[in-house]
């Protein structure tokens, strides 16, 4: 550890992973997606490509990588091309800091909360330059929706956070991780889901909208603007919105975890202070099986909810959302001045 | 990090702060120098951050790339101007008079710079390091909170009486144009304001 060398190539190997995984699990999750929404509306689904359909995404990369790439007439060359990229690489970066496993993430930062809100907000301006790039009137309604959308919800998620962070008295996920440790299963009412139930239903909420997904895809919206921000892109550029999409749904997924449901923390196993690969292992799996959980409903609610419409999704942003969360910081800034512990009183 | 390396990195967003703001004021399409400002906004976080101001580094992104810029790009957006659109270019003497005004402000600001009481005593204790030298804890939240809410504490409540008299202003213009009060109001007012803090 001493070695800086060392340090170097072990921090290139956990980037290289995180990103070759986060790369793998894209396809896999729209697979899901195909076949549970299918399960829902009572259909087959995709199960033609390889054992049990699932060949299907790679078949689908294929068609995408040999599709014609058009740049439509009249099109900010420089802009569109650069817009799926803004869309990737922010979903890509936010997840370096989240914490995987017992202390296992490929950033340490003692700020990573701050760094994800930061970083994950920037993939709005891949939705927006995309819209208006497009020279066309559908595109741009979109992404200014999304521009729109995206800075009304995040103030939302941000006020949500701020409530976990004055309980937590840190803005290292880690420790946050750490806090939400108890004994047992009775130790679960250690959550943040359970400590701060209304920030984690507002923080859920924004989450949906941040990522785009039903019942806040307004930025896409096919019904009314053919595909939104993206209705002029083709092939791999297409593929890379969409690829973001998926990412940043991950990305927001694992921050839930991290904040709400206990992160990498198992709550029958002590937390120990000098980890083994089996705990590491462990701690990596109950991560894993989380955020697929959570990725379920996700999809799940996508084929489940109708759309809002967009002054519904408005309203309730600035009228619901903001002022719950707001009075969501008073009461825990009470409860915390009290000495509580807020809403369930454990020993 | 190696004092070589952070002057590295001090270097890169220094070229990139000054090439892309200059871009700003030279591009004709808006969204093109509302793109260089974001990107002249990430310069000067980095800046930040190697000063190890990380909080305020990460504050510099957080509100003024992330939040504000992105309500410029949403007016630019409305407006929506295509090369066809764009006014034409200002004359030589208008040209002239703004590069006049610009070395004005630059020749003041760097004459009050290089004058200044903490420059002269900084400079009689040797050279002045591009980079000082500060204690870990210096950037951090607790250390930036505790200066803003003991030392600053007045000035920061009178800044949120500054905010709240524009949301009341924004509320107040928003809500005139309209006769009946059952639609909700656009959404492009409300979130103007609200977020510009």
């Amino acid at each position: 550890m001493t070695d800086p060398i060392y340090e170097i190539l072990i921090a290139i190997l956990k980037a290289v992973i995180i990103f070759a995984v986060l790369l793998q699990i894209v396809p896999l999750l729209v697979y899901f997606e195909r076949r549970i929404c299918a399960w829902i509306q009572d259909r087959i689904g995709p199960n033609r490509v390889g054992p049990v359909g699932l060949l299907q995404p790679l078949a689908d990369v294929i068609k995408l990588a040999f599709k014609e790439d058009l740049t439509p007439q009249g099109a900010d060359k420089w802009i569109y091309r650069l817009a799926p990229v803004l869309v990737y690489a922010p979903a890509v970066l936010a997840f370096t800091v989240i914490p995987v496993g017992i202390d296992l993430q490929v950033a340490t930062f003692d700020i990573g909360v701050i760094f994800l809100f930061t970083i994950s907000g920037f993939s709005v301006y891949g939705l927006a330059f995309g819209g208006w790039a497009s020279n066309n009137k559908y595109s741009l309604l979109g992404g200014l929706r999304a521009s729109a959308q995206m800075i009304s919800y995040e103030v939302a998620m941000g006020l949500s956070i701020i409530a976990i962070l004055m309980t937590a008295e840190t803005v290292d996920l880690n420790e946050i991780v750490r806090q939400q440790w108890g004994a047992g299963t009775l130790g679960l009412l250690e959550w943040n889901l359970f400590q701060q139930p209304i920030a984690a239903v507002v923080f859920m909420i924004a989450a949906f909208a941040e990522t785009n997904r039903l019942p806040f895809d307004l930025a896409e919206c096919e019904a009314e603007l053919i595909g939104g921000f993206h209705t002029e892109y083709t092939g791999l550029k297409f593929a890379t919105f969409f690829m973001g999409e998926y990412v940043a749904m991950i990305t927001m997924s694992g921050l839930m975890i991290t904040l709400f449901l206990g992160g990498w923390s198992v709550p029958w196993v002590e937390i120990p202070t000098d980890p083994s690969i089996f705990d590491v292992a462990l701690s990596v799996g109950f991560f894993t099986v989380k955020l697929f959980a959570l990725l379920f409903f996700y999809i799940w609610t996508r084929w489940t909810l109708p759309r809002f419409r967009y002054d519904q999704l408005m309203r309730i942003g600035w009228k619901v959302f903001i002022p719950v969360s707001l009075a969501n910081i008073g009461l825990t800034a009470i409860a915390g001045v009290l000495g509580w512990k807020w809403l369930i009183p454990l020993p | 990090m190696s004092p070589g390396i952070e002057q590295l990195f001090f270097g890169i967003a220094a070229v990139v702060a000054t090439v892309s703001s200059l871009l700003v004021v030279t591009r004709r399409n808006p969204i093109y120098s509302a793109m260089f400002l974001i990107v002249m906004f990430a310069a000067v976080s980095v800046i930040f951050m190697l000063l190890d101001a990380t909080f305020l580094g990460f504050m510099q992104l957080l509100v003024y790339a992330g939040a504000i810029m992105v309500l410029y790009l949403f007016v630019i957006m409305l407006i929506n101007p295509r090369d066809g659109d764009l006014p034409e270019e200002s004359g030589v003497t208008e040209k002239s008079f703004a590069a006049g005004v610009a070395l004005l402000i630059f020749s003041l600001l760097s004459f009050a710079i290089s004058h200044s009481n903490e420059v002269e005593r900084l400079s009689s204790l040797g050279p002045i390091p591009l980079i000082p030298e500060v204690s870990a804890s210096h950037g951090t939240i607790r250390a930036f909170g505790l200066e803003l809410f003991q030392k600053h504490l007045l000035v920061f409540e009178l800044t949120s009486v500054l905010v709240l008299a524009g949301i009341i202003g924004a509320v107040h213009l928003a809500s005139r144009g309209r006769k009946d009060g059952s639609t909700a109001p656009s959404a492009a007012g409300k979130g103007l304001v609200n977020t510009d803090v």
